[in-house]
Protein backbone atom coordinates (compact mmCIF):
# COMPACT_ATOMS: atom_id res chain seq x y z
CA UNK A 1 0.00 0.00 0.00
CA UNK A 2 2.76 2.44 0.44
CA UNK A 3 5.11 1.79 -2.22
CA UNK A 4 3.27 3.94 -4.23
CA UNK A 5 4.46 6.61 -1.51
CA UNK A 6 8.16 5.20 -1.47
CA UNK A 7 8.28 5.42 -5.10
CA UNK A 8 7.64 9.19 -4.85
CA UNK A 9 10.84 9.30 -2.57
CA UNK A 10 10.68 13.16 -2.10
CA UNK A 11 6.78 13.18 -0.63
CA UNK A 12 8.22 10.03 1.83
CA UNK A 13 11.39 12.80 3.12
CA UNK A 14 8.92 15.88 3.51
CA UNK A 15 6.10 13.16 5.01
CA UNK A 16 9.33 12.08 7.58
CA UNK A 17 10.02 15.95 8.60
CA UNK A 18 6.67 16.50 9.14
CA UNK A 19 5.99 13.59 11.00
CA UNK A 20 9.22 14.22 13.38
CA UNK A 21 7.95 17.72 14.08
CA UNK A 22 4.10 17.04 14.56
CA UNK A 23 4.83 13.85 16.46
CA UNK A 24 2.72 15.09 19.69
CA UNK A 25 0.07 16.51 17.46
CA UNK A 26 -0.05 12.94 15.80
CA UNK A 27 -0.46 11.41 18.98
CA UNK A 28 -2.87 13.09 19.86
CA UNK A 29 -4.96 12.96 17.56
CA UNK A 30 -4.09 9.49 17.21
CA UNK A 31 -5.32 8.80 20.94
CA UNK A 32 -8.67 10.65 20.18
CA UNK A 33 -9.03 8.39 17.01
CA UNK A 34 -8.40 5.13 19.13
CA UNK A 35 -10.51 6.36 21.92
CA UNK A 36 -13.74 6.73 19.70
CA UNK A 37 -12.64 3.89 18.14
CA UNK A 38 -13.60 2.04 21.44
CA UNK A 39 -16.86 3.68 21.47
CA UNK A 40 -17.69 2.72 17.86
CA UNK A 41 -15.27 0.18 16.84
CA UNK A 42 -15.64 0.56 12.95
CA UNK A 43 -12.94 2.36 11.15
CA UNK A 44 -14.79 4.34 8.78
CA UNK A 45 -17.44 5.79 11.29
CA UNK A 46 -14.41 6.39 13.95
CA UNK A 47 -12.81 8.35 11.02
CA UNK A 48 -15.71 10.39 10.28
CA UNK A 49 -16.26 11.28 14.23
CA UNK A 50 -12.46 12.43 14.14
CA UNK A 51 -12.94 14.03 11.07
CA UNK A 52 -15.98 16.18 12.74
CA UNK A 53 -14.16 16.98 15.92
CA UNK A 54 -11.56 18.40 13.65
CA UNK A 55 -13.98 20.28 11.61
CA UNK A 56 -15.70 21.43 14.33
CA UNK A 57 -12.30 23.63 15.49
CA UNK A 58 -11.78 24.31 12.31
CA UNK A 59 -15.12 25.63 11.11
CA UNK A 60 -15.37 29.02 13.28
CA UNK A 61 -12.08 30.35 12.07
CA UNK A 62 -13.65 29.69 8.54
CA UNK A 63 -16.36 31.04 9.14
CA UNK A 64 -14.83 34.29 10.19
CA UNK A 65 -12.02 34.51 8.06
CA UNK A 66 -15.11 34.50 4.76
CA UNK A 67 -16.78 36.99 6.78
CA UNK A 68 -14.07 39.35 6.78
CA UNK A 69 -13.13 38.06 3.51
CA UNK A 70 -16.30 39.35 1.58
CA UNK A 71 -16.67 42.52 3.54
CA UNK A 72 -13.06 43.30 2.43
CA UNK A 73 -14.28 42.58 -1.01
CA UNK A 74 -16.74 45.05 -1.14
CA UNK A 75 -14.80 48.02 -0.38
CA UNK A 76 -12.10 46.62 -3.47
CA UNK A 77 -12.72 49.38 -5.87
CA UNK A 78 -12.46 51.95 -3.29
CA UNK A 79 -8.98 50.62 -2.31
CA UNK A 80 -7.72 50.36 -6.10
CA UNK A 81 -8.78 53.76 -5.60
CA UNK A 82 -6.76 54.41 -3.70
CA UNK A 83 -3.74 52.45 -4.86
CA UNK A 84 -3.84 54.60 -8.23
CA UNK A 85 -4.16 57.90 -6.05
CA UNK A 86 -0.76 56.29 -4.08
CA UNK A 87 0.86 55.28 -6.96
CA UNK A 88 4.46 56.48 -7.82
CA UNK A 89 3.98 57.64 -3.89
CA UNK A 90 6.57 57.37 -1.08
CA UNK A 91 4.38 58.60 1.63
CA UNK A 92 3.12 54.91 3.18
CA UNK A 93 1.54 56.26 6.03
CA UNK A 94 -0.58 58.83 4.09
CA UNK A 95 -1.88 55.92 2.57
CA UNK A 96 -2.26 53.54 5.72
CA UNK A 97 -3.76 56.27 7.22
CA UNK A 98 -6.64 56.73 4.32
CA UNK A 99 -7.00 53.15 4.28
CA UNK A 100 -7.80 53.21 7.81
CA UNK A 101 -10.63 55.33 7.40
CA UNK A 102 -11.94 53.27 4.64
CA UNK A 103 -12.10 50.15 7.13
CA UNK A 104 -13.55 52.17 9.72
CA UNK A 105 -15.83 53.62 7.58
CA UNK A 106 -17.36 50.55 5.91
CA UNK A 107 -16.63 48.58 9.46
CA UNK A 108 -14.20 46.31 7.96
CA UNK A 109 -11.46 45.02 10.36
CA UNK A 110 -8.82 44.22 8.70
CA UNK A 111 -8.24 41.03 7.64
CA UNK A 112 -7.25 37.82 10.63
CA UNK A 113 -4.35 37.54 7.44
CA UNK A 114 -2.68 34.83 5.38
CA UNK A 115 -1.07 32.84 7.92
CA UNK A 116 -3.87 31.46 9.94
CA UNK A 117 -5.11 30.76 6.71
CA UNK A 118 -2.18 28.58 5.44
CA UNK A 119 -1.90 27.37 8.85
CA UNK A 120 -4.56 24.85 8.51
CA UNK A 121 -2.90 23.36 5.90
CA UNK A 122 -0.93 21.41 8.83
CA UNK A 123 -3.85 20.77 11.07
CA UNK A 124 -5.02 18.85 8.19
CA UNK A 125 -2.19 17.28 7.29
CA UNK A 126 -2.21 15.97 10.26
CA UNK A 127 -4.71 13.17 10.14
CA UNK A 128 -3.23 12.04 6.64
CA UNK A 129 -0.21 10.71 9.05
CA UNK A 130 -2.46 9.55 11.83
CA UNK A 131 -4.06 7.43 9.37
CA UNK A 132 -1.37 6.17 7.09
CA UNK A 133 0.49 5.45 10.53
CA UNK A 134 -2.52 3.23 11.41
CA UNK A 135 -2.15 1.10 8.17
CA UNK A 136 2.15 1.04 8.76
CA UNK A 137 3.56 -1.78 7.99
CA UNK A 138 7.11 -3.86 8.81
CA UNK A 139 8.42 -5.05 6.00
CA UNK A 140 8.53 -8.71 5.64
CA UNK A 141 12.34 -9.94 5.65
CA UNK A 142 13.36 -12.69 3.72
CA UNK A 143 10.13 -14.56 3.16
CA UNK A 144 9.03 -13.55 6.13
CA UNK A 145 5.84 -12.02 5.51
CA UNK A 146 5.42 -8.06 6.03
CA UNK A 147 3.61 -7.14 9.48
CA UNK A 148 1.41 -4.81 10.94
CA UNK A 149 2.44 -1.76 13.04
CA UNK A 150 0.37 0.54 13.90
CA UNK A 151 2.35 3.81 14.58
CA UNK A 152 0.81 6.79 16.99
CA UNK A 153 -1.79 4.64 18.73
CA UNK A 154 -1.58 3.42 22.46
CA UNK A 155 -0.73 -0.07 22.27
CA UNK A 156 -3.10 -0.86 24.64
CA UNK A 157 -5.75 0.72 22.58
CA UNK A 158 -8.70 -1.90 20.84
CA UNK A 159 -7.99 -0.44 17.66
CA UNK A 160 -4.00 -1.24 17.89
CA UNK A 161 -5.26 -5.08 18.36
CA UNK A 162 -7.92 -5.02 16.31
CA UNK A 163 -5.24 -3.91 13.46
CA UNK A 164 -2.47 -6.58 14.59
CA UNK A 165 -5.26 -9.25 14.71
CA UNK A 166 -6.30 -7.96 11.05
CA UNK A 167 -2.85 -7.70 10.18
CA UNK A 168 -3.53 -4.21 9.07
CA UNK A 169 -6.91 -4.27 7.10
CA UNK A 170 -9.56 -1.79 8.10
CA UNK A 171 -12.42 -3.77 7.10
CA UNK A 172 -15.68 -1.47 7.70
CA UNK A 173 -18.74 -2.06 5.62
CA UNK A 174 -17.18 -4.59 3.71
CA UNK A 175 -14.76 -2.38 2.47
CA UNK A 176 -11.08 -2.66 3.22
CA UNK A 177 -10.22 0.72 4.35
CA UNK A 178 -6.27 0.03 4.17
CA UNK A 179 -6.53 -0.23 -0.06
CA UNK A 180 -5.55 1.87 -2.24
CA UNK A 181 -8.03 1.90 -5.62
CA UNK A 182 -4.83 0.17 -7.12
CA UNK A 183 -3.99 -2.26 -4.67
CA UNK A 184 -2.92 -5.13 -5.97
CA UNK A 185 -4.92 -8.47 -5.51
CA UNK A 186 -8.32 -6.43 -5.46
CA UNK A 187 -11.18 -8.24 -7.06
CA UNK A 188 -13.49 -5.73 -9.05
CA UNK A 189 -16.00 -6.08 -6.86
CA UNK A 190 -13.15 -4.78 -4.17
CA UNK A 191 -12.43 -2.18 -6.29
CA UNK A 192 -15.29 -0.13 -6.72
CA UNK A 193 -16.29 0.91 -3.55
CA UNK A 194 -12.59 2.61 -3.31
CA UNK A 195 -13.15 4.26 -6.80
CA UNK A 196 -17.00 5.28 -5.71
CA UNK A 197 -15.04 6.65 -2.40
CA UNK A 198 -12.81 8.96 -4.55
CA UNK A 199 -15.44 10.03 -7.07
CA UNK A 200 -17.68 11.26 -4.03
CA UNK A 201 -14.19 13.30 -2.42
CA UNK A 202 -13.54 14.87 -6.27
CA UNK A 203 -16.98 15.50 -7.08
CA UNK A 204 -17.98 17.36 -3.48
CA UNK A 205 -14.35 19.67 -4.30
CA UNK A 206 -16.29 19.97 -7.21
CA UNK A 207 -19.94 21.42 -5.42
CA UNK A 208 -17.57 23.70 -2.99
CA UNK A 209 -16.41 25.30 -6.03
CA UNK A 210 -19.62 26.00 -7.81
CA UNK A 211 -21.20 27.04 -4.51
CA UNK A 212 -18.37 29.32 -4.28
CA UNK A 213 -19.07 30.83 -7.66
CA UNK A 214 -22.57 31.13 -7.67
CA UNK A 215 -22.14 33.09 -4.67
CA UNK A 216 -19.65 35.36 -4.86
CA UNK A 217 -19.78 37.29 -8.18
CA UNK A 218 -16.01 38.43 -8.09
CA UNK A 219 -16.62 39.54 -11.85
CA UNK A 220 -12.76 39.07 -11.03
CA UNK A 221 -12.30 35.15 -11.89
CA UNK A 222 -8.86 35.94 -13.86
CA UNK A 223 -7.37 35.33 -16.65
CA UNK A 224 -8.25 32.43 -18.68
CA UNK A 225 -5.44 29.88 -18.18
CA UNK A 226 -6.34 30.28 -13.97
CA UNK A 227 -10.21 29.24 -14.23
CA UNK A 228 -8.55 26.29 -16.45
CA UNK A 229 -6.06 25.51 -13.91
CA UNK A 230 -8.97 25.79 -10.75
CA UNK A 231 -11.28 23.45 -12.81
CA UNK A 232 -9.02 21.00 -13.07
CA UNK A 233 -7.29 21.46 -9.80
CA UNK A 234 -9.52 19.02 -7.97
CA UNK A 235 -8.28 16.21 -10.80
CA UNK A 236 -4.73 16.82 -9.69
CA UNK A 237 -5.87 16.22 -5.95
CA UNK A 238 -7.35 13.17 -7.01
CA UNK A 239 -3.64 12.01 -7.92
CA UNK A 240 -3.15 11.96 -3.88
CA UNK A 241 -6.26 10.12 -3.33
CA UNK A 242 -5.14 7.45 -5.51
CA UNK A 243 -2.37 6.91 -3.64
CA UNK A 244 -3.52 7.00 -0.45
CA UNK A 245 -5.58 4.17 2.07
CA UNK A 246 -9.44 4.74 1.22
CA UNK A 247 -9.82 5.57 5.52
CA UNK A 248 -8.15 9.16 4.23
CA UNK A 249 -10.34 9.87 1.45
CA UNK A 250 -13.12 9.08 3.96
CA UNK A 251 -11.76 11.93 5.74
CA UNK A 252 -11.85 13.38 2.62
CA UNK A 253 -15.64 12.75 1.83
CA UNK A 254 -16.83 13.78 5.32
CA UNK A 255 -14.58 16.96 5.51
CA UNK A 256 -16.14 18.58 2.19
CA UNK A 257 -19.21 17.24 3.55
CA UNK A 258 -18.99 20.06 6.16
CA UNK A 259 -17.63 22.63 3.96
CA UNK A 260 -20.37 22.12 1.66
CA UNK A 261 -22.83 22.38 4.21
CA UNK A 262 -21.46 25.42 6.46
CA UNK A 263 -20.91 27.39 2.94
CA UNK A 264 -24.46 26.64 2.30
CA UNK A 265 -25.03 27.63 5.69
CA UNK A 266 -23.33 30.72 5.33
CA UNK A 267 -24.15 31.97 2.14
CA UNK A 268 -28.36 30.79 2.68
CA UNK A 269 -28.78 32.46 6.20
CA UNK A 270 -26.60 35.49 5.06
CA UNK A 271 -24.21 35.67 7.04
CA UNK A 272 -21.38 36.42 4.71
CA UNK A 273 -23.33 39.89 3.50
CA UNK A 274 -23.51 41.55 6.47
CA UNK A 275 -25.55 44.93 6.00
CA UNK A 276 -23.11 47.75 5.57
CA UNK A 277 -21.51 50.36 8.47
CA UNK A 278 -22.45 48.30 11.27
CA UNK A 279 -19.88 48.82 12.91
CA UNK A 280 -18.44 52.49 12.16
CA UNK A 281 -17.75 53.36 15.52
CA UNK A 282 -15.38 50.46 16.29
CA UNK A 283 -11.82 51.91 16.58
CA UNK A 284 -9.04 50.47 14.64
CA UNK A 285 -6.17 50.83 15.45
CA UNK A 286 -3.38 52.24 13.53
CA UNK A 287 -0.58 49.88 13.19
CA UNK A 288 0.92 51.66 10.11
CA UNK A 289 4.56 51.34 11.75
CA UNK A 290 6.23 48.10 10.18
CA UNK A 291 8.37 46.06 7.89
CA UNK A 292 11.56 47.54 8.92
CA UNK A 293 13.38 47.83 5.75
CA UNK A 294 10.67 48.27 3.52
CA UNK A 295 11.45 51.27 1.74
CA UNK A 296 8.64 52.49 -0.49
CA UNK A 297 9.08 52.42 -3.85
CA UNK A 298 6.81 52.61 -6.83
CA UNK A 299 7.10 50.12 -8.93
CA UNK A 300 5.36 47.73 -6.67
CA UNK A 301 2.39 49.58 -6.71
CA UNK A 302 1.62 48.35 -10.08
CA UNK A 303 1.20 44.99 -9.42
CA UNK A 304 -0.63 45.26 -6.26
CA UNK A 305 -3.95 44.71 -8.01
CA UNK A 306 -6.04 41.61 -6.85
CA UNK A 307 -4.51 38.61 -5.41
CA UNK A 308 -5.12 36.83 -8.45
CA UNK A 309 -3.80 38.74 -11.67
CA UNK A 310 -0.78 39.73 -10.96
CA UNK A 311 1.80 36.87 -11.09
CA UNK A 312 -0.53 35.09 -14.11
CA UNK A 313 0.26 37.88 -15.92
CA UNK A 314 3.94 37.24 -15.70
CA UNK A 315 4.09 33.61 -16.15
CA UNK A 316 1.83 33.00 -18.96
CA UNK A 317 3.01 29.07 -19.05
CA UNK A 318 2.41 28.30 -15.47
CA UNK A 319 1.17 24.92 -16.41
CA UNK A 320 3.25 23.09 -13.53
CA UNK A 321 1.96 20.68 -11.62
CA UNK A 322 3.85 21.48 -8.49
CA UNK A 323 2.09 22.26 -5.53
CA UNK A 324 2.61 24.82 -3.21
CA UNK A 325 4.05 23.22 -0.20
CA UNK A 326 1.24 25.24 2.27
CA UNK A 327 -1.87 24.35 -0.05
CA UNK B 1 14.61 43.23 -12.59
CA UNK B 2 16.83 40.05 -13.23
CA UNK B 3 16.42 36.90 -15.35
CA UNK B 4 14.63 34.27 -13.63
CA UNK B 5 16.94 31.62 -12.35
CA UNK B 6 15.73 27.85 -12.56
CA UNK B 7 14.72 28.48 -8.75
CA UNK B 8 13.32 31.69 -9.13
CA UNK B 9 11.33 30.08 -12.14
CA UNK B 10 9.86 27.49 -9.70
CA UNK B 11 8.67 29.29 -6.72
CA UNK B 12 6.93 31.58 -9.39
CA UNK B 13 5.38 28.76 -10.88
CA UNK B 14 4.37 27.46 -7.94
CA UNK B 15 3.01 30.78 -6.62
CA UNK B 16 1.34 31.52 -10.11
CA UNK B 17 -0.49 27.91 -9.20
CA UNK B 18 -1.63 28.80 -5.74
CA UNK B 19 -3.13 32.12 -7.48
CA UNK B 20 -4.66 29.96 -9.39
CA UNK B 21 -6.30 27.46 -7.41
CA UNK B 22 -7.60 30.40 -5.13
CA UNK B 23 -8.51 32.62 -7.84
CA UNK B 24 -12.18 33.76 -7.60
CA UNK B 25 -12.39 33.95 -4.14
CA UNK B 26 -11.34 37.32 -1.96
CA UNK B 27 -8.10 37.27 -0.79
CA UNK B 28 -7.58 36.51 3.03
CA UNK B 29 -4.83 39.05 3.22
CA UNK B 30 -4.49 41.95 5.46
CA UNK B 31 -1.30 43.53 3.36
CA UNK B 32 -1.20 45.53 -0.32
CA UNK B 33 -0.04 43.95 -1.89
CA UNK B 34 -1.23 40.27 -1.20
CA UNK B 35 1.10 37.99 0.02
CA UNK B 36 1.61 35.98 -2.99
CA UNK B 37 1.64 39.04 -5.01
CA UNK B 38 4.38 40.53 -2.79
CA UNK B 39 5.90 37.05 -2.79
CA UNK B 40 6.21 36.87 -7.04
CA UNK B 41 7.59 40.24 -6.53
CA UNK B 42 10.04 39.39 -4.19
CA UNK B 43 11.23 36.91 -6.10
CA UNK B 44 11.77 38.54 -9.24
CA UNK B 45 13.52 41.41 -7.77
CA UNK B 46 15.68 39.77 -5.07
CA UNK B 47 16.30 36.31 -6.64
CA UNK B 48 15.17 32.65 -5.33
CA UNK B 49 16.72 32.90 -1.60
CA UNK B 50 15.94 36.48 -0.89
CA UNK B 51 13.00 36.49 -2.47
CA UNK B 52 11.56 33.19 -0.36
CA UNK B 53 13.00 34.73 2.72
CA UNK B 54 11.43 37.86 2.35
CA UNK B 55 8.16 36.17 1.40
CA UNK B 56 7.88 34.01 4.78
CA UNK B 57 8.76 36.97 6.47
CA UNK B 58 5.99 38.69 5.01
CA UNK B 59 3.90 35.84 5.72
CA UNK B 60 4.51 35.29 9.19
CA UNK B 61 3.85 38.80 9.41
CA UNK B 62 0.23 38.21 7.92
CA UNK B 63 -1.48 37.54 11.06
CA UNK B 64 -4.01 39.57 13.32
CA UNK B 65 -1.11 40.59 15.75
CA UNK B 66 0.80 42.50 13.56
CA UNK B 67 0.43 45.56 11.05
CA UNK B 68 -1.44 45.67 8.32
CA UNK B 69 -1.69 48.19 5.27
CA UNK B 70 0.62 49.00 2.47
CA UNK B 71 3.77 46.88 2.47
CA UNK B 72 5.89 47.03 -0.70
CA UNK B 73 8.68 44.65 -1.58
CA UNK B 74 11.86 46.74 -0.54
CA UNK B 75 14.28 48.02 -3.10
CA UNK B 76 17.21 45.75 -4.08
CA UNK B 77 19.98 47.08 -2.45
CA UNK B 78 23.65 47.68 -4.00
CA UNK B 79 24.37 44.24 -2.05
CA UNK B 80 21.25 42.48 -3.24
CA UNK B 81 21.66 43.39 -6.89
CA UNK B 82 25.61 42.26 -6.78
CA UNK B 83 24.28 38.69 -5.86
CA UNK B 84 23.18 36.43 -8.48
Amino acid sequence: MTHALISAGIFQSIGHSISVIFHPLLVLFATILSTIYGVIPNYALAISALTLVIMAILTPLTVKSTKSQIAMQRIQPEMKKLQLKYKGSTDKVAMNEEMMALYKEHGVNPLSGCLPVLAQAPFMSVLYFVIRGLTHMTPGLNGVAEKSSPQYIPHSSQMYHDLIASNGHMVSFGVDLANHPFSPGLTVAQRIPLFALIGAAVGLQYVLMWQIKKNLQTGNQGPQQMQTIQRIMPLLFAYIYFIVPAALTVYFVVSNIVRVLTQDLMFRTGVVKRPQNKAAERVIPATAKESGSAKNQSKSASTENSDTQGAAKAHPRSKDKRKRRDR
Amino acid sequence: MKTPTFQAKIALKAIALYQAARSGRPSPCRFHPSCSVYGAEAISVHGAAKGTWLALRRIVRCQPFAAHGYDPVPAPTLRSSNHS
